[in-house]
């Protein structure tokens, strides 16, 4: 019997090909404010090209620009903030986002410098009783697929260290807060910022990091 | 005058015959006078042709007055509030039984009347045998409107109808004006609120497990007995949980107890609650409610393979995860040229992402897993020796496996795999693709009642729970369930199976046909903490599937767990051959024993459509715990035997409202143009009652040939022709 199955099994092996599911997209929340939430999109390009080629996932091309009180937002559980301005969400969509990352959804927020205070105080508002919190070197994001010391430091901004910080549902990191790295830059091509080559494979990695770990938690 | 048949050929008919006559004279030899000669062909003419005419049928229309008799109705309620003991030392029933079989005579000298009793239907009775109050609600106003529809055209003198008022039954509407009859009400019983006590329910949750808190809720009402401690209590069996005082503060109130319970042990158990009679109560029948519960394995330990990061892994992980007491180890295995060289932890072919360093696929290690969900994965993925393990722990040890469709493993090698005669679903052409579109899913009859789809402890809200699903998306289509196997959920566009559940050996296997039922999550989303059905799916349907199917070859599954007294339960019978095929040629036995104890043989039927599964039924006449076994044989060779219980509580909607709703039947009377007595003034609604009778004219068509007088006309005229030919020598 083990014999028959053994044969069958490697069989099997020669059969197999390769499997479409459904692509992963990136869903880029236009928020209001004034804050330049369109920015970094051949970042996101990148970064999902990236996701395909090292994780061997299918992916959209681009990002996929979403409002928060949309009806479909359910179809995008991975949201993504980027900016350099002011966040404001009115109250629906405060609402929105909060049944959204406990239904499942997952926010990533990257500070590309200067709305570090507004998305402070929206994401107080979507969670009031659940404050951000700082994300240690140890936590299982910094090695969902490469095993990284912690963030990366793309730009300098005012000179702070880089720390994630993130919001915890039901023990699960639901919102990841990446400050003072600048991972979007990092995703950029290299003569867009000039870049040293291993700190964007660095925010690359980081950001494959991020994708895994929406994905499997 | 009309005449029947086609009348120009009769007319012709006649014609030639009284030219045959007539030729019959001319061609004669023998010389007459002209003058007798016209006599005897006119005369023998004249009688042909009117035998002719009588074959016509020839009819004339006639009229006459017909006096028809009004008709009357005597409806009797025949409702279980009936027997209540209210009226004077007397049941309610035998007061309106004595009352109307003192009028039925005195209403039958003026009147055709016809008898009825009446509950939840009505039905047509013997004034001399009305039977007996056990009907299960009341519905007055359908029995009203169908016992003058089926008095229509007959002259109405109006409706006698006896009754405590208890309208509890019917669709809601207007009161019966339209019916055409004119309603004389007659209250009976006591119109002031009785004192009771009733245990109502037990609510419980469908699936209890071993070695688990699970929450018991007693529902009541107490009536009459302000101040008074009432004592309720909740058994397992005949084992007390524990009691509840209750002292109502005021004359009428309900009550909602919680009680809890850890059973030890796997199997059915029934749950009593029960208080004890009260002094001048009602009735006690509603004095005890029980619900019976499936008791499961506890502690969960599974093993979920998926093949790579994608939302619906990171979903029905979730959801797994929060089961209570499941041990879940997830891990993901990817091909190796999916890594790239940096990527840790390792370089072992794949990735694995929780507990990484515990989690071991070697066959050695699968020993210890009651569930495996089988995800995006290659069969091919999977180390040497996986499937056979796999095949032995579910076959043999009675472990769940949960296939979650996904285009890596539904390839063109999989009818080769050992391990495609455990998937429920056939599959067509491969590989199968999902469709994109959105689909509704719709629970099917299998799945309303099994174990892994039950969102809500109550029949009727788990199917409002199912038809309020968000849509779904990406089924595989292609795939039919297959014999033996039972569709619990299908695609409403193309009836495509979403769900399908089968038994394996002494495990069961369940293939998830969307690989994306993340979307049902995220589009249902709930505060932290509360209970979402897309979680409590996954919970169900692991604890479903990690629960051994043990090796019994027959199952007897009730339809519910909870019937009422007077209900009919469906039983499905399922029979395996030793290989655990369906045996849709065995010959099943089955039995019951009822809450008294008393055994009786049940007739089973094969089902129609599904092969293997048989069905009876059982009326639970009483209310307690009926014990159904089955036992079933194929070629001589006994499958096995099985037996399970339901319980039928006694039916407690009449005791609810158990007063004379004086308002309510007023109201009938008045709407109708009829009028409301007590029953002690029955006699006084006689006077009022119609009795103009109706003339109807009744028209119809009476022979004109059928008399004497036509055959004494023919007669007369063949023998006037034949004495007359006799004299001149013809004859």
């Amino acid at each position: 019997m083990r014999i028959r199955i053994g044969l069958t099994v490697a069989v099997l092996g020669f059969c197999w090909t390769a499997a479409a599911q459904q692509p992963f997209a990136i869903g880029q929340v236009h928020y209001g404010g004034g804050g330049d939430w369109y920015s970094s999109r051949t970042s996101i390009s990148n970064w999902l090209r990236e996701i395909g080629a090292r994780v061997r996932i299918p992916v959209e091309k681009e990002a996929r620009p979403v409002r928060l009180a949309d009806r479909e937002l359910y179809k995008t559980p991975f949201l993504y903030i980027n900016g350099h301005g002011n966040i404001r969400f009115t109250d629906a969509e405060a609402e929105a986002l909060r049944l959204h990352i406990l239904a499942g959804g997952f926010l990533f927020v990257n500070d590309d410098y200067g709305l570090d205070a507004s998305f402070r105080r929206e994401i107080a508002r979507v969670f009031p009783r659940r404050p951000l919190q700082p994300i240690p070197a140890s936590h299982p994001i910094y090695r969902a697929f490469y095993s990284l010391p912690g963030l990366p430091k793309v730009h300098e901004h005012d000179g702070d260290p880089a720390q994630g910080f993130g919001v915890f549902v039901d023990g699960r990191l639901a919102v990841f807060y990446a400050w003072s790295a600048d991972i979007g830059d990092g995703l950029e091509a290299g003569d867009v910022h000039n870049d040293p080559p291993d700190i964007r494979e660095y925010a690359v990695k980081m950001a494959v990091n991020i994708a895994v770990y929406a994905l499997t938690r | 005058m009309n005449f029947g048949g086609t009348s120009w050929a009769y007319l012709a008919a006649a014609a030639v015959a009284a030219a045959v006559s007539a030729a019959a004279y001319l061609r004669s030899r023998r010389r007459v006078a002209p003058g007798a000669l016209a006599w005897m062909i006119g005369l023998r003419a004249s009688a042909a042709a009117l035998l002719i005419l009588c074959l016509l049928n020839p009819t004339r229309a006639a009229v006459q007055l017909e006096r028809i008799r009004p008709l009357a109705l005597l409806l009797i309620d025949a409702s279980q509030s009936m027997s209540i003991q209210d009226e004077q030392g007397q049941t309610r029933w035998s007061a309106a039984a004595e009352a109307a079989q003192r009028i039925a005579p005195r209403l039958e000298e003026r009147f055709d009347l016809r008898v009825y009793a009446f509950s939840d239907r009505l039905h047509r009775v013997d004034i001399e045998r009305l039977g007996s109050p056990n009907g299960r609600s009341t519905d007055i106003l359908t029995a009203v409107e169908e016992a003058g529809a089926a008095a229509m055209g007959y002259p109405s003198a109006g409706a006698v109808l006896i009754s405590d008022g208890g309208q509890n039954a019917g669709p809601a509407r207007r009161l019966a004006e339209e019916s055409g009859v004119s309603v004389f009400t007659v209250g009976v019983g006591s119109p002031t609120p009785p004192r009771d006590i009733a245990v109502s329910s037990v609510q419980a949750p469908p699936v209890m497990f071993v070695e688990e808190e699970a929450v018991l809720t007693v529902e009541g009402s107490i009536h009459g007995y302000a101040g008074r401690e009432t004592l309720v209590s909740l058994f397992r069996g005949n084992a007390l949980i524990g009691s509840q005082k209750i002292v109502p503060a005021s004359e009428s109130e309900t009550f909602q107890l919680v009680f809890k319970d850890v059973p030890a042990k796997e199997g059915d158990v029934r749950y009593a609650a029960r208080v004890s009679p009260a002094e001048g109560e009602l009735t006690e029948v509603n004095n005890e409610s029980a619900a019976s519960v499936s008791v499961m394995r506890g502690r969960i330990r599974a093993l979920f393979i998926d093949g790579k990061p994608r939302h619906e892994f990171a979903a029905v992980r979730r959801a797994l995860s929060r089961v209570p007491n499941i041990d879940l180890s997830a891990v993901l295995l990817a091909p190796p040229a999916s890594l790239s060289p940096e990527s840790l932890p390792a370089q072992t072919g794949r990735y694995p992402l929780f507990g990484s360093e515990s989690v071991s696929l070697e066959p050695d290690a699968l020993s210890r897993y009651d569930l495996f969900i089988i995800g995006g994965v290659s069969l091919a993925q999977l180390p040497a020796g996986f499937h056979a393990a796999l095949i032995e722990a579910v076959e043999e040890r009675g472990a769940g496996v949960a296939w979650l469709a996904e285009e890596a493993w539904l390839n063109p090698s999989l009818p080769m795999s050992p391990l495609e005669p455990m998937l429920p679903v056939s599959t067509g052409a491969l590989p199968v693709r999902p469709d994109s579109s959105d689909f509704m899913p719709r629970l099917t009859e299998a799945g309303r009642r099994h174990p892994a789809t039950q969102l809500a402890p109550v029949l009727s809200e788990n199917d409002r729970a199912w038809s309020r699903m968000p849509l779904w998306t990406r089924l595989y289509t292609g795939l039919t369930a297959k014999p033996g196997a039972e569709t619990l959920v299908e695609s409403t566009r193309s009836l495509t199976p979403v769900l399908a559940a089968q038994r394996v050996g002494a495990g069961k296997s369940l293939f998830v046909g969307s690989d994306s039922t993340w979307v049902w999550g995220m589009a249902a989303p709930a505060e932290s903490g509360e209970e979402r059905l897309f979680d409590q799916f996954w919970a169900l349907a692991a604890r479903w599937l990690a629960t051994p199917a043990s090796a019994r070859q027959v199952v007897v599954s009730p339809e519910r767990r909870a019937y009422e007294a007077g209900e009919t339960a469906r039983i499905e019978i399922r029979a395996y051959l030793p290989g655990f095929q369906p045996a849709p040629n065995a010959a099943v036995d089955a039995t019951v024993i009822d809450p008294n104890g008393r055994p009786s043989s049940l007739p089973v039927s094969a089902s129609e459509s599904e092969p293997g599964v048989f069905e009876t039924f059982v009326r639970a006449s009483d209310p307690g715990e009926y014990r159904v076994a089955a036992s079933a044989s194929a070629g001589g060779t006994a499958l096995g035997e099985d037996e399970a219980s339901f319980n039928a509580a006694a039916p407690q909607i009449e005791f609810e409202r158990a007063y004379r709703d004086e308002p309510f039947l007023q109201a009938l009377a008045d709407s109708t143009g009829g009028a409301y007595v007590d029953i002690q003034q029955i006699d006084s609604i006689l006077p009022l009652l119609k009795e103009k009778s109706e003339t109807r004219e009744i028209r119809y068509r009476e022979s004109v040939w059928d008399n004497p007088f036509a055959l004494l006309l023919i007669v007369g005229l063949l023998s006037a022709e034949w004495a007359l030919r006799k004299r001149k020598g013809l004859a």
